[in-house]
């Protein structure tokens, strides 16, 4: 049976000070991928591509799409390219348990954690993408 | 609030590998579907978008409402689980419909399960530019529509048809009375509702006698049209406003808010067993049905609908058992009885399971039965003591009646009648004496068995059958069932004594008299006794006996205590006697 999840807020334009930085979330030693306003990867870490088979050159530069399973895709362009028009977003700076796709194609439960933040005109985005356990329900 | 900074250190140019021109492209391409998402977002249409089998890759907001969850909980779950079922708990759509696409699409309409019903139109095409066909739905509301005098009779005939449904599953296949469920629901109600309006909830716990054996001897189709008849029967009594229903097997209950007091509830059970026990045909013969009621009343809205229904079953219970008549009230003396009555059960049980054969608490006492010619032994009446521990001794009928209660007559009787010739055969309660009686009860009869244990018991012990006397109670007589009627032929056969116990007292079916093949029967101690000036009981006395010896029926009277009740008696006839005068009980 699928787990009841409430429906988030919207995340509004600025994220509040309770929210963790990009900052916050690339100094911890859990995978971290960061993405442009395009949704570009500009890095990831190394703990990202230990738990993930990726290397930086593979992603760098990439659609963020490429981790994500192909179901999701549609629906990452499009909130994506919602946020960028009206900085209206469902999945901003709360937990979320998803699949990655790794790079030999295996898909893995993790948490992702992700969040925005101004850079001049325009947004960049940062993620943690924590591993869990085989077997871990998503909550999508 | 902080302002936004970025991340130290500030993330590097990457070595983008698109170009600044395609990135400006991108940029303005997201921008363009951002503002259409959006706008999607505020439609009342739920839109959705799924790949080819059905499984969903994008949705709008109505479409998550429609789901009742967030979007991200509904991605990559076929589209035909997600949406509502229809009125009738059908899924509105599933995956063979979305199977074997043709480029036209499709489009059904359907009436939602939610209250108040809401019609939706639901339409879905494949995209077929697209090499994956992905398909693309629309649900819309069309619930205004219902203006409409078809759409009006649409959701009139889901409605009834719900109502049916549900009135089949609140109804008692056999009488068509409201069920188990529908009592739980009414008495829910009622609970409610005197909650609101204090007053009395009375119910009573109806339970008809001899159905088993109605089925077991004219077949399912007689014990049908029996509990519709009762059905009927009682609903007649009743005003519209109570209810009755049938809980299963020959189990009925009446709930009425009717009865302002104990006697006015009493006074309704009265009339409802008057009514159902009125004369029934079937076939060539004449039954006439007959019930236990127990009455449980309260004005508690607390109490509960389980509760009340305990009650009245204990009550029943108690009216069942009681010998008397067939209502009883409940009240806490009832609760005590029952607890008594269900350790007793317990202890029974468990005794009857030890392999031992002299158990703790069961024991058989030896009345003498007394020759009136010449005052010697004739032989012993074995009859059964229940004393379990911390609990109340039960005697003779009383023990018999406690045992057929609780259904152990059977095993019970087996362990007594091989006790009491085990007995018989190693003296010294038998010496002088080879004869024995035993009391014996309907349950036993019904069950059969009878004549062959006793063979094979008197062959063990080298008795003579025709030095075995059973007597019967009354019950046997008025209308035995087929088996027990079977059984005491068998017994006839042997050469065992049939004796009728309890002659002369409460009420005896004549034609059984001469229907059974008795030797004997044992005058009730009422008649026994000495009439003094009572010319009635004198008279009574005289009639019963001449019955008796009319039909050349043996006579054992009961309950003597004086040699002049003797003397008087022998001089009526009697040829035997039990009582006092002849000493206690021998162990």
């Amino acid at each position: 049976m699928m787990a009841e999840v409430s429906m988030p807020e919207p995340m509004g334009l600025q994220n509040p000070s309770s929210v963790p930085t990009i900052a916050d979330l690339q100094q911890g030693e859990v995978p971290f991928v960061l993405a442009d306003a395009l949704g570009l990867v500009l890095e990831v870490n190394e703990p990202f591509t230990h738990a993930y088979g990726w290397t930086e050159a593979d992603l760098r530069g990439q659609s963020l799409s490429l981790i994500l399973p192909e179901a999701f895709q549609m629906a990452h362009h499009l909130g994506f390219s919602r946020f960028q028009s009206t900085g209206q977003s469902e999945i901003l700076a709360h937990p979320l348990r998803l699949r990655t796709i790794c790079r030999d194609g295996r898909e893995v439960v993790s948490e992702h954690f992700i969040v925005a933040e101004r850079s001049g005109d325009s947004w960049v985005f940062g993620a943690t993408l924590t591993p869990l356990p085989d077997g871990s329900p998503t909550d999508a | 609030m902080a302002p936004p900074r970025m991340p130290e250190p500030s993330p590097p140019a990457p070595p983008s590998r698109i170009t600044a021109e395609e990135g400006e492209l991108v940029a303005r391409l997201r921008s363009t579907l951002g503002r259409l998402e959006a706008g999607l977002a505020t439609i009342s249409d739920a839109l959705a978008i799924t790949d080819r089998h059905g499984r969903l890759m994008w949705c709008n907001q109505a479409f998550e409402q429609l789901a009742g969850r967030p979007r991200l909980l509904l991605l990559d779950r076929a589209i035909t689980s997600l949406l509502p079922h229809d009125a009738e708990g059908q899924p509105l759509l599933n995956l063979a419909q979305l199977d074997g696409q043709t480029t036209e699409g499709r489009n059904l309409r359907a009436v939602l399960r939610h209250e108040p019903l809401r019609a939706v139109a639901i339409e879905w095409k494949p995209v077929i530019s697209d090499p994956d066909w992905p398909l693309v739905f629309c649900v819309r509301d069309i619930s205004a529509d219902l203006t409409s005098e078809a759409m009006r009779r649409e959701v009139r005939r889901i409605a009834a048809e719900r109502r049916q449904l549900e009135e089949k599953v609140l109804a008692c296949a056999v009488t068509g009375l409201p069920n188990r469920r529908a009592l739980e629901q009414r008495l829910a109600a009622a609970f409610g509702q005197l909650r609101e309006h204090p007053g009395l909830l009375t119910l009573l716990f109806c339970d008809l006698n001899g159905f088993k054996q109605v089925n077991d001897e004219h077949g399912h189709a007689a014990g049908d049209a029996l509990l519709v008849t009762v059905g009927e029967r009682l609903q007649s009594c009743l005003r519209a406003s109570d209810l009755v229903c049938r809980l299963g097997g020959d189990e009925f209950v009446v709930l009425s808010q009717g009865p302002a007091s104990p006697q006015e509830a009493m006074t309704l059970a009265l009339r409802l067993l008057e009514e159902v026990g009125r004369p029934w045909s079937l076939e060539s013969r004449t039954l006439h049905p007959a019930m236990s009621m127990g009455i449980a009343m309260t004005d508690d809205p607390d109490l509960g609908g389980v509760e009340l229904l305990r009650r009245a079953d204990v009550a029943m219970y108690e009216a069942k058992g009681g010998g008397g008549l067939p209502v009883a009230l409940h009240d806490s003396s009832l609760d005590l009885r029952s607890r008594s009555r269900e350790q007793l059960a317990t202890w029974l049980r468990r005794t009857l399971a030890d392999e031992t054969p002299e158990r703790e608490g069961l024991t058989l006492h030896f009345r003498p039965i007394i020759d009136l010619g010449d005052g010697s032994l004739h032989g012993l009446e074995a009859t059964l003591a229940l004393e379990p521990p911390g609990g109340a001794l039960h005697r003779g009928a009383e023990a018999l009646a406690v045992v057929e209660g609780l259904g152990l007559a059977v095993s019970l009787g087996r362990w007594s009648r091989a006790m009491a010739l085990a007995r018989l055969q190693q003296g010294p309660a038998g010496a002088g004496t080879s004869a024995v009686a035993f009391q014996v009860g309907p349950g036993e009869l019904k069950d059969g068995g009878l004549s062959a244990e006793l063979e094979r018991q008197a062959d063990r012990v080298g008795l003579n059958p025709a030095r075995i006397a059973v007597l019967l109670s009354k019950e046997v007589l008025s209308d035995p069932p087929a088996a027990a009627l079977m059984e005491l032929e068998a017994l006839g056969a042997m050469g065992v004594r049939l004796a009728l116990d309890g002659f002369g007292a409460g009420s005896i079916h004549l034609g059984g008299l001469a229907r059974l093949p008795l030797a004997m029967v044992r005058l009730h101690p009422s008649l026994c006794r000495d009439p003094g000036d009572d010319a009635h009981l004198r008279r009574l006395r005289q009639a019963a006996l001449r019955l008796a010896l009319d039909l050349d029926l043996g006579v054992i009277a009961e309950g003597i205590e004086t040699e002049a009740q003797l003397q008087e008696l022998r001089s009526l006839g009697c040829r035997w006697g039990q009582g006092p005068r002849f000493g206690p009980p021998l162990p």
